[in-house]
């Protein structure tokens, strides 16, 4: 697992890469909880996350808490049929935020 | 001994076994032309099952082996994951609440509500030696070797 941050318009934009097991979620969890508390509105790329495990998912979830607590915006998108089904297992697809792609994204309302 | 069909795989009880666990899946699927989908279902079952034992399973902090049972006939996989930690029958712990609003939604409990949800059957032997939980995933049509 890698993961890329950038800019785009006013949000942080970040790219999950590979394989989220549980051996490497922790990782994932530490940066989420920083990346969290820093940042206000962020839109995470999922187009290359191959995989996930539900200790990934919680990681995913540390991050909308923690911006759902100060009224940050949080947005998902390029999810594939896999990971989508995943999170819709979970029951995950009720209060994330998911777009089919950057643009739809980017512009979507508050 | 691993035969065409037959595959079996000892690990440690250490999460650094999981890439291990991910490459056995993945040539166990290939070599049977199972479908990626049915695969990455697999993939992460076996991951949640794993990450449980190697977790919650054991009250000591001895090296332990957990002994991982592939086979495959043309309907179904049927995967074994044998462990000697204390009795515990993950099918008993309570579900989880998916609907929950999210200040109210827990990780805990998840991992097996994935693995019951991708899988077909679930079900769980207490043996003198161990644990033993058995996952089956039936084969879509256009798997089904003849």
């Amino acid at each position: 697992m890698k993961v890329r941050e950038g800019k785009i318009d006013s949000f942080a934009l970040v790219e999950i890469i590979g394989r989220v097991n549980s051996e490497n979620s922790e990782s994932l969890k530490n940066y989420t909880q920083e990346l969290g508390k820093r940042e206000q509105r962020i839109l995470v790329d999922c187009s290359a996350l191959e995989y996930i495990s539900s200790s990934g998912l919680g990681a995913l979830l540390v991050l909308l808490k923690l911006i759902q607590e100060k009224g940050g915006t949080l947005r998902l998108f390029s999810l594939s049929p896999r990971i989508t089904e995943v999170f819709a297992i979970a029951g995950f697809d009720k209060f994330f935020s998911i777009f089919p792609n950057l643009e739809a994204a980017r512009l979507a309302k508050d | 001994m691993n035969t065409d069909k037959n595959v079996e795989v000892k690990l440690p009880n250490s999460l650094a076994a999981l890439a291990r666990l991910h490459d056995v899946v993945q040539q166990f699927c290939r070599r049977r032309s199972i479908h990626p989908d049915t695969e990455f279902k697999i993939d992460l079952a076996l991951d949640e099952v794993f990450t449980n034992i190697v977790r919650y399973g054991y009250d000591d902090t001895h090296p332990h082996e957990i002994v991982v049972r592939f086979k495959g006939n043309r309907d179904s996989v049927r995967i074994s994951i044998d462990d000697d930690g204390r009795p515990f029958n993950p099918l008993l712990a309570p579900a989880v609440d998916i609907t929950a609003a999210v200040s109210e939604r827990r990780v805990g409990g998840l991992g097996i509500h994935l693995v019951r949800r991708l899988l077909d059957q679930v079900r769980y032997q207490r043996r003198p030696a161990g644990n033993r939980l058995i996952l089956i995933k039936r084969l879509g049509k256009e798997e089904k070797r003849t």
